[in-house]
């Protein structure tokens, strides 16, 4: 029977006050640590799913909403543009741009996105192929691992694409079927999640019901001026020889060497003024994004901060209550022969050990909604989050609120120290 | 075995009193009587190490309790003396054996369950070990105070009025059982009180009158 034994049967003989205390610091430390786990995944998925894409383009309407649908395949996709209006980007003579991948996006397989494309999106991503091969006809298509493990489509299997993202949305059940021919290795990333065929395998299922583009044509100036005709033979086929088609959008790549050359900075600008698309900046729409969030993010933590003081004077307030009723057995352990150093040290290890559990309790609260969240993300976006992975930080929480635990039960041991025998007995 | 040598104690604002030496052998017992206001108290304080007297000297087994650091006083305190107070105080928190228990502790001595059932048994409550001291009689909560005292293996053997506030029959039945515990555990047994009803159980006895005050 040593003093922490004697400590930790103190905590639970006042069960309620114990509960109070502990609850209001699970729920301080809770809310602080999930905002910190969870601002931390989502900033590595984005980070995982950026791919070294320096500029999307698409149809005019929200940059934002262009970003999230072409690289991470979740919100609804933007409207089409046209084949020849995206031309300029796709011209491999234009000097900063290194690759340009064309994405046409909106029909889906189990609520996995079909993405409409053509293989240099899996050098984009540095994707590998783990069975199969890359596809090479109309109507081919690669799975990345997630869709593979989860449809449990295997090479050679066939299926019909749904218009749409939700299960239950109209079947293209007409014409030929989409046909399994590659299986990607895990990657980590957003490809996991996609099945990617052939831009033209989109055209082919949407031929007999093609909706009216909302795309305008109009004729490329400035940017478009050098497009040369000599090298048309140079030039992706999309161009030559499906001008008129409708695409999503297109993920653009600039040469590293010319990242922070000025008409690269002002291109994205440059194409909203002059040209029938919309072009933007990732990083920039993201970075915008995570300041909205963080601002958000941050308020509730200013709350979060303050349950964690409110419960710290939860704590001491019920250790400095708990004093004045057990004087008399403070003083009697005075006289069975403890040190007033004892006593101080029973009532710090009462605070430490109401700190500990509504720690440990706040993180595994956090964890355990960073769970519920990630199966809601995933059931939608097919999103996880790593809900069960300990972060160096939340370890820092754990030491930080017991030294304020502690810090709250200062008073009431040194209170415990003065503890008169004569007058307590 | 206790004695002490012209100890003093004064309060602030008021006359010092001076207390007759004492002398306590092991297996001996003394009754220290005497009216309210005496300085009863003040002495068992003095006696237990409690409070330091103002002047003279308490020697313990042949170690003067005035010499002693706090902290030594304390440990020395834990496992020299035992004492009843008037009141029962244990640790709410604890079973009446983990109370025993961390008496032991307290006092630097090596945990023995053993010696703890045995004293239980002593004092007639075995079958309480696992109680928490509020589901105890006060008949029980006083034999648990006893048992707390001597839990220890004390040489000293300290009672604060423990029958005072019991009526005929079991304040003899307490007397008998502080006598017994000083004969089973061979220490000085010492109970101040002003309890007229015991004192005749004792031969050794020290009136505490208020000329101890005068001078």
């Amino acid at each position: 029977m040593n003093l922490a034994k004697v400590s930790w049967k103190n905590v639970w003989a006042k069960p309620w006050s114990t509960f109070l205390s502990v609850i209001l610091i699970a729920f301080g430390v809770g809310l602080l640590s999930l905002l910190f786990i969870f601002k931390k995944q989502f900033t590595e998925q984005f980070d995982r799913n950026q791919a070294g894409v320096d500029m999307v383009a698409g149809a005019k309407g929200s940059p934002l909403q262009l970003i999230l649908n072409s690289m991470f395949h979740v919100d609804a996709p933007t409207g089409n543009i046209k084949v020849e209006d995206a031309a300029f980007l796709f011209n491999p003579k234009n000097p900063y741009i290194e690759d340009a991948v064309p994405l046409s996006i909106g029909d889906s397989y189990k609520t996995f996105r079909i993405v409409g494309t053509d293989n240099s999106i899996l050098e984009f991503y540095d994707a590998k192929i783990d069975q199969g091969r890359i596809t090479e006809n109309v109507m081919e298509v690669i799975v990345g691992a997630e869709v593979q493990a989860e449809t449990q489509l295997k090479i050679g299997s066939t299926f019909f694409s749904s218009h749409g993202f939700n299960e239950g949305d109209l079947e293209h059940d007409h014409g030929a079927p989409f046909k399994v021919v590659g299986i990607l290795a895990p990657h980590n990333s957003v490809m996991d999640k996609l099945i990617i065929t052939d831009y033209r395998s989109i055209w082919e299922v949407h031929e007999s019901h093609d909706h009216s583009s909302d795309t305008v044509s109009v004729n490329q100036n400035s940017v478009n001026d050098d497009l040369d005709s000599s090298v048309v033979a140079a030039v992706p086929p999309i161009i030559t020889d499906f001008p008129d088609k409708d695409i999503t959008s297109i993920l653009v790549r600039f040469k590293a060497d010319k990242k922070r050359a000025i008409p690269v900075i002002n291109m994205p600008r440059n194409i909203n003024e002059n040209t029938a698309i919309m072009a933007t900046s990732p990083t920039y729409q993201l970075n915008k994004l995570l300041a909205n969030l963080g601002a958000a993010l941050k308020a509730v933590s200013y709350l979060a901060i303050l349950i964690g003081l409110i419960s710290a004077l939860s704590v001491f307030i019920s250790l400095y209550n708990n004093l004045k009723e057990r004087k008399h057995e403070l003083a009697m352990m005075r006289v069975a022969g403890a040190s007033p150093t004892q006593l101080s040290a029973l009532i710090l290890m009462e605070a430490l050990y109401i700190g500990l559990i509504g720690a440990l309790l706040g993180v595994l609260l956090a964890h355990g909604g960073l769970w519920i969240i990630s199966g809601l993300l995933n059931a939608q976006f097919h999103y996880a989050l790593d809900a069960w992975r300990l972060n160096i930080v939340e370890i820092a929480l754990i030491v930080g609120t017991c030294l304020l635990s502690l810090l709250a039960g200062t008073i009431p041991a040194i209170r415990a120290y003065r503890t008169n025998i004569i007058d307590s007995i | 075995m206790l004695a002490t040598t012209k100890l003093t104690y004064k309060y602030a604002n008021s006359k010092p009193i001076f207390y007759p030496d004492i002398k306590v052998e092991k297996g001996n017992a003394l009754l220290i009587l005497g009216q309210s206001g005496v300085g009863k108290s003040t002495l068992l304080h003095m006696l237990g190490g409690l409070m330091p007297p103002t002047a003279g000297k308490v020697v313990v087994n042949d170690i003067s309790m005035n010499d002693l650091s706090p902290k030594e006083l304390d440990k020395f305190r834990g496992s020299n003396i035992g004492i009843v107070f008037q009141k029962s105080i244990f640790m709410q928190a604890l079973t009446v054996k983990e109370n025993l228990q961390l008496c032991r502790k307290l006092a630097g001595l090596t945990p023995n369950d053993h010696r703890i059932a045995e004293v239980l048994a002593r004092l007639g409550i075995p079958h309480k070990s696992n109680s928490k001291p509020n589901e105890l009689s006060q008949g029980e909560q006083q034999r648990l105070s006893i048992a707390r005292a001597v839990i220890s293996e004390p040489s000293i053997l300290l009672a604060d009025e423990p029958s005072s506030a019991l009526d005929d029959k079991h304040c003899l039945a307490v007397t008998d059982l502080l006598r017994e515990q000083m004969e089973s555990e061979n220490c000085a047994l010492i109970i101040v009180t002003h309890d007229q009803r015991i004192s005749d159980r004792f031969e050794n006895q020290l009136i505490l009158t208020p000329k101890n005050k005068q001078i």
